[in-house]
């Protein structure tokens, strides 16, 4: 009773303050483009204005609502078999799981602060292998093969045929190095 | 009739068409079957190509790459719950829960068929009545209508994919408020692109041109399923799919008859109206089966009849697309734009005068709409056999590649990085909204409907002169908007019912 009470009043609440506060964010910021239309009575700011309105009214008939059924079914909820089964599965989460799980979370954004210095062409193979390090692949085969073949897809179809430009990197060596990459991949061409 | 037997024997009678066909039909399908790339990655790259080919052969090349791009883009739908265009969004939502079942061929072989029988129907429309269809809809559909028209297809398809009403309609909200991101369309002026929160300022030059929403759906749909795969890898509590092969049998396609007719005309109306298309056509065609249907508590559970509605709809606005590109010269998406721009390439201006002045070309380009939507079928059923096969390849391996085509993919549309942050920051935003119930595919239909809506309420504004009472002055408009506010009170007052029993309390926290 006491966890499940705590639960469920804590996850609408949180997600309506979640809401409200991108609407707050939302509106604060209607000022910087808040200018007059000469042909245009709501001018640039009405249509942004009313549907930021309309996801905070939104956000507040679902918390009421939520709320409204939480109380309706409070009873009858705690009293059904494995209503916290989220609780105790959420307790058997190891430490190790959840640092992979941020891990994987935080690999793609470390990938894109390197990519434009270091370049896609060097940065790549070493993301490929740290993700699939991270989904726990062990077998040297499996983590070299895969790279290739994915680095392979990427010279090909993109650097060879699509000619796409992608980022060479800004420090010198990386720089280079992305270039001369290219160089190879459209040998011939 | 006799048009369209002189059209088949310029496809067929000529080496080079019949070649050119049949690379456009490969390429569309292959391009809208890999994830991160899609039939406009194919339709950019080649565009410069075209300056050297016939116009007759070009326009003919990008009809079909059209054709079976947007069948292609189920295929990825399905087998990992990420759509290749938008137009497949709604095919994600029985799809991949099929293929979770271990239903995969069934779901692709749905989505084969119903493909193939939206886009015959809409080429045999399309060939019957250009015409008179485009000037109805010119004439017929003014900014009223085209407001009213967006406003009754979110008001009816804003729940689909999320957990309840209200969370559909948040997510929707969500996305309708992203699409102002950018530059407004009455005055030009750029919104949302410079920030001040306390003393932090922000402002981007990049912002100003708006959020693209092909970095966005690869966010929502593949960063964030990729997320959730590798999650439930490193907490071992993924279970690998089933690869079958099985085809639905005709009796299934029988029971479903009804959804495919509906659907086909919604296709085929939503695809006539410029800007309108597939997108909605395929949300619309979705949310109307769910309705109508005996099953409808099984959608979103992995229904065969959510692939049907879905496929069938945006495959039968293709067509209808053409129409007034073809007859009136206005483009209706990113695609029949880059017909447009053939056009153009060659010196060449579609209108009515078309019809008289380059036959052969408009006639061709009918008859290879309605053979390449036929071979889809074939095609689709060696693609049934072959691609599903991608579902043995254990997702650890698949997880590398379907980013990094993702990061290439977001990246190539406008040669910003920018794009790619979006798009990795909209998988992560994905991956908490699926797990609490909102819907990514209504950010998507917020995202993109959001722009022509306010610049279609801003045109009728300014001809009403301000007066709200005047779109129901207007037949259509007064009707879709008065059908899209019962809609709304309806799926309220469902809501309300629905939810009284504790156990969907119970249900309501765990979302």
């Amino acid at each position: 009773m006491s966890y499940l009470n705590r639960n469920v009043y804590f996850k609408p609440a949180a997600e309506w303050l979640m809401w409200m506060l991108l609407v707050l964010i939302a509106l604060s910021q209607v000022d910087n483009f808040s200018q007059e239309i000469a042909a245009y009575k709501f001018d640039a700011d009405g249509w942004p204005i009313t549907i930021t309105l309309a996801l905070g009214v939104g956000a507040t008939l679902q918390f009421i609502f939520q709320l409204w059924h939480l109380r309706a079914g409070e009873e009858d909820a705690d009293s059904i078999e494995g209503a916290d089964t989220e609780a105790k599965v959420e307790s058997k989460i190891s430490r190790e799981t959840r640092l992979t799980n941020i891990a994987i979370f935080l690999l793609p954004f470390v990938y894109l602060y390197f990519a434009p210095r270091m370049g896609i062409y060097f940065i790549t193979p070493i993301f490929i292998i740290s993700l699939m390090l991270l989904l726990k692949v062990r077998s040297i085969k499996a983590l070299l093969g895969i790279t290739a073949v994915t680095y392979l897809l990427l010279l090909v179809v993109f650097t060879r045929f699509f000619y796409v430009a992608l980022p060479v990197g800004r420090w010198d060596f990386f720089y280079d190095f992305n270039n001369w990459i290219i160089v190879v991949a459209r040998i011939g061409m | 009739m006799e048009h369209f037997i002189t059209g088949t024997w310029m496809l067929f009678g000529d080496l080079e068409a019949l070649f050119i066909f049949v690379l456009g039909l490969l390429g569309g399908m292959f391009f809208g079957a890999i994830p991160g790339v899609n039939m406009l990655t194919l339709g950019a790259v080649i565009l410069p190509f075209t300056i050297s080919m016939e116009p007759t052969h070009a326009v003919m090349l990008y009809s079909v790459i059209y054709c079976s791009g947007v069948f292609g883009g189920a295929i990825t739908a399905i087998l990992f719950n990420i759509p290749g265009a938008p137009e497949n969004a709604p095919t994600c939502f029985d799809g991949y829960p099929m293929t979770v079942k271990g239903m995969a061929g069934k779901a692709i072989g749905a989505a084969v068929c119903c493909s193939a029988i939206g886009g015959v129907c809409s080429a045999l429309l399309m060939m019957s009545a250009t015409g008179p269809i485009a000037n109805w809809a010119i004439r017929a559909f003014g900014s009223q209508e085209i407001f009213a028209l967006i406003f009754f297809g979110l008001a009816v398809s804003a729940s689909i994919g999320s957990a309840n009403l209200w969370k559909g309609w948040l997510s929707v909200f969500a996305g309708l408020l992203l699409a102002t991101i950018g530059t407004d369309p009455v005055g030009g002026i750029p919104r949302f692109s410079e920030w001040s929160i306390l003393n932090w300022e922000y402002k981007s030059y990049y912002l100003s041109a708006g959020l693209h929403f092909i970095p966005m759906i690869l966010g929502f749909f593949a960063v964030s399923e990729v997320l959730v795969q590798a999650t439930a890898i490193s907490s071992g509590t993924r279970q690998r799919m089933k690869a079958s092969m099985e085809f639905p049998s005709i009796v299934e396609f029988w029971k479903v008859r009804y959804t495919m007719v509906r659907s086909i005309f919604i296709g085929f109306f939503a695809g006539i109206l410029p800007g309108i298309g597939a997108t909605l056509a395929a949300f619309l065609g979705y949310s109307q089966a769910q309705k109508w249907s005996s099953r409808k508590a099984y959608f979103g559970k992995g229904e065969m009849e959510g692939v049907v509605a879905s496929e069938t709809a945006n495959n039968a606005a293709t067509g209808a697309a053409m129409i007034p590109l073809l007859a009136l010269g206005l483009p209706g998406g990113a695609l029949t734009a880059m017909i447009l721009g053939i056009f153009q390439i060659h010196g060449m201006e579609p209108g009515p005068l078309i019809f008289m002045n380059s036959n052969d070309l408009v006639w061709i380009t009918f008859a290879a709409m309605f053979w390449a939507n036929l071979l889809i079928v074939m095609l689709g059923w060696i693609q049934t056999k072959t691609v599903v096969h991608v579902l043995r390849i254990p997702f650890r391996y698949l997880a590398p590649i379907i980013l990094l085509l993702a990061t290439v993919g977001a990246y190539a549309l406008r040669n910003l990085m920018i794009d790619v942050w979006i798009m990795f920051f909209a998988g992560i935003l994905g991956y908490f909204m699926r797990s609490t119930g909102y819907s990514p595919a209504g950010i998507i239909l917020g995202l993109i409907l959001g722009n022509l809506g306010e610049s279609a309420f801003s045109k009728s504004m300014q001809l009403m002169n301000y007066d709200f009472m005047g779109f129901f002055s207007r037949p259509i408009s007064g009707i879709l908007l008065a059908l899209g506010g019962l809609a709304i009170i309806s799926s309220i007052w469902t809501e309300i019912r629905t939810s009284r029993s504790p156990q969907s309390a119970i249900k309501r926290t765990d979302n």
